[in-house]
């Protein structure tokens, strides 16, 4: 015990220095961060949170200003990434299950595959809204500027991105599970829906939170997929004509109006406050399955 | 992991709540009483004053703010033409606009005033005057806004993919030149002087260049980005045809706050943009008088109605796909209804609205579309 006393008393100096460097940096990073948001939210709310309240989600929007609200275009972002995650989640899983599981390590196909959609992942998101533009609303499916258009070209970006979270959450379940699994004479498939995959569960959740606060905030393909409108009617299906929230934002922020402006802010207020609430439940819910694999 | 995102999130929470004290909307200056501290100007209600008049609670730059409707208590409508609304409300089905960011709020006022005459479902895009020609000659679209009327390859486009069309003239719009308010040298400006700004290759950079008269002070520039009818109309008039051939070293910008905002900020700045942003900021951005050979005239109702607003009085478009007109049955109540409104519907939309013969005009284009 004295021992380690004095060996600390004589490397002080130094190591002090660099322990009280790297903490000093620490906290300079996650005050950098915190303080963006901080700043973001803080000058948002100085300039239109007194304007918060239900009728602005009730309401459509309007070329009035005492109408303008942002029901439409929050259901409509709420379709779209909805149905989006609904079909990228499920298929993204499963493909990484394929891609850690059961395809051979190692051959020329599955390395192919890997090298895409890492590839895919760092598309820039216009490209997979003319992909939308050319295949789905004009070419041969020709869905036209409706729901179902806009969330397979959300689903086609989130795919990439929970395809890889969730094959880092499978890679990292421990190799004993499975072969211990497989010792005591479980299929390879209860190895992996009872073991695996529960256990990859939290990794998974963490990436499909990014993949859908991302597909929220996104605007730059669904521009091309004539988001970009004056729609006073939520979607009832996957025909309807619909807008989203950042777009009416943009709509809004681009008037001549000043008090458009405005609202602007508050349809950003509310789209952070949405992606809250989504990133909450996505969390809780994790939380939850984390619990009820431990007990 | 798992912890650190917990209070990742809790901080959030702490950082929004603070932020929601600091902010408190009881602290925000700004609110205005112009009835007295009667009420409090809470969310948009409405308030009767004891002459009768009505004011509503409406939003503007530093919070709400109590405003006169112009209202006496117990009428409803607003005033305009009495038009009996009630034929339309059986209309049902949809109609699909897209085009023109400046006509854009136009057809708005009027779709939205029409879906809640009728049962119809209105959308109308915003992918300027360029990508709506791109639709609508595509057939994807019933209806098209355009503030520049369609270019030979346009009509090419819809020619070759078979879609017939009428063009309807729907309102005036006069593009306004605008410098910042210090600005007191340039008070009317002679479209040569504009053309030698902006034609191709131009070299002004300093006011006395323009006019030795000028004093040499450094001149920002901004204007539409080239996607516009904006863009478009402008250099056809200004630099000659064929349109499209402007200076490119200025700002350009499909946001016309981005040029109104610029203007405001730099004392040599010169920016055009349509009537409407200029009615919204005369406090900061200054309109220039134009000189297309009638003497200096200033934008406006009078000058436009007149015919001396040249070169700069636009006429703006809508167009519509006949075949459609035909088979969509919410057209023709939708056209109907905007030509019924078009005075009121122009005067909310800050455009101007048509002379009697454009309209009879306009009259003539849509009973030969119903036919």
């Amino acid at each position: 015990m004295s021992q380690t006393i004095s060996l600390k008393g004589r490397l002080s100096a130094r190591r002090s220095f660099i322990d009280g460097t790297f903490r000093l940096f620490l906290y300079l990073s996650i005050f950098i961060s915190l303080g963006m948001i901080f700043w973001i939210v803080s000058s948002l709310w100085s300039q239109a949170g007194w304007l918060l309240s239900w009728d602005l989600l009730t309401q459509y929007p309007s070329y009035d200003i005492d109408n303008a609200g942002f029901q439409s275009p929050l259901v409509g972002s709420l379709w779209v990434v909805g149905i989006a995650t609904l079909v990228a989640l499920p298929t993204g899983l499963l493909t990484a299950l394929y891609l850690e599981e059961f395809a051979g390590k190692g051959n020329k196909f599955s390395r192919l595959i890997e090298l895409n959609i890492q590839n895919l992942a760092g598309v820039p998101a216009v490209v997979f809204g003319l992909i939308g533009l050319a295949f789905i609303v004009r070419g041969f499916v020709k869905w036209g500027f409706t729901v179902g258009s806009a969330a397979a070209v959300i689903a086609m970006l989130m795919l990439p991105v929970i395809i890889i979270v969730s094959r880092e959450a499978i890679r990292a379940v421990p190799p004993s599970y499975r072969e211990g699994a497989l010792a005591l004479g479980a299929t390879p498939w209860q190895a992996v829906w009872r073991l695996v995959l529960p256990s990859a569960i939290p990794g998974t959740a963490t990436g499909s939170i990014l993949a859908v606060s991302r597909a929220i905030g996104e605007s730059a393909p669904l521009l091309l997929l004539g988001a970009l409108s004056f729609v006073t009617f939520n979607p009832t299906g996957l025909d309807s004509p619909f807008t989203i929230m950042p777009l009416t934002i943009f709509k809004y922020a681009s008037d001549s109006r000043e008090e458009f402006q405005i609202l602007a802010s508050a349809g950003s207020l509310i789209l952070m406050a949405v992606l809250f609430v989504l990133n909450l439940i996505a969390i809780i819910l994790r939380d939850i399955a984390t619990k009820k694999r431990n007990v | 992991m798992n912890n650190l995102l917990g209070k990742a999130v809790r901080g959030f929470v702490v950082v929004v709540m603070i932020t929601s004290v600091i902010s408190e909307p009881s602290l925000a200056a700004g609110k205005e009483y112009p009835v007295g501290n009667l009420l409090e100007c809470g969310s948009r209600n409405k308030l009767v004053d004891h002459q009768g008049l009505q004011y509503k609670c409406s939003i503007s730059g530093g919070g709400l703010k109590w405003k006169k409707t112009g209202l006496k208590a117990g009428s409803t409508t607003t005033a305009g033409p009495a038009v009996d609304l009630s034929k339309f409300k059986d209309v049902t089905g949809s109609i699909a606009i897209d085009g023109s960011s400046t006509v854009g709020p136009l057809t708005t006022v009027a779709a939205e005033a029409f879906q809640k005459a009728s049962q119809t479902k209105i959308t109308v895009g915003i992918s300027g005057t360029g990508g709506g020609a791109t639709k609508f000659c595509n057939g994807e679209i019933d209806m098209a806004n355009a503030s520049a009327p369609y270019s030979a390859t346009q009509r090419e486009l819809c020619a070759k993919n078979r879609v017939k069309f009428t063009e309807l003239r729907v309102a005036t719009d006069a593009l306004t030149v605008v410098v910042n308010p210090k600005n007191s040298w340039a008070q009317c400006l002679t479209v040569a002087q504009l053309k030698k700004i902006w034609e191709p290759g131009s070299k002004v950079k300093y006011w006395n260049q323009v006019d030795p008269t000028f004093p040499r002070i450094m001149m920002p520039l901004f204007g539409a980005g080239t996607d516009s009818g904006t863009f478009e109309y402008f250099t056809e008039v200004i630099n000659g045809k064929p349109a499209r051939r402007s200076r490119t070293d200025y700002t350009p910008t499909e946001d016309d706050n981005v040029t109104v905002n610029g203007v405001k900020r730099s004392t040599g700045a010169l920016g055009y943009y349509g009537l409407s942003y200029f009615k919204e900021n005369t406090d900061i951005n200054k309109a220039v008088q134009i000189d297309g050979g009638k003497g200096c005239v200033s934008p406006g109702l009078e000058a436009v109605l007149a015919g001396t607003y040249v070169p700069l009085a636009r006429p703006l478009f809508v167009y519509v796909n006949d075949a459609k007109a035909k088979s969509n049955k919410a057209v023709l109540p939708f056209l109907e209804f905007y030509t019924l409104q078009l005075d009121g519907l122009a005067e909310k939309a800050k455009f101007l609205p048509l002379t009697a013969p454009q309209k009879v005009e306009l009259d003539k284009a849509i009973k030969a579309l119903k036919g």
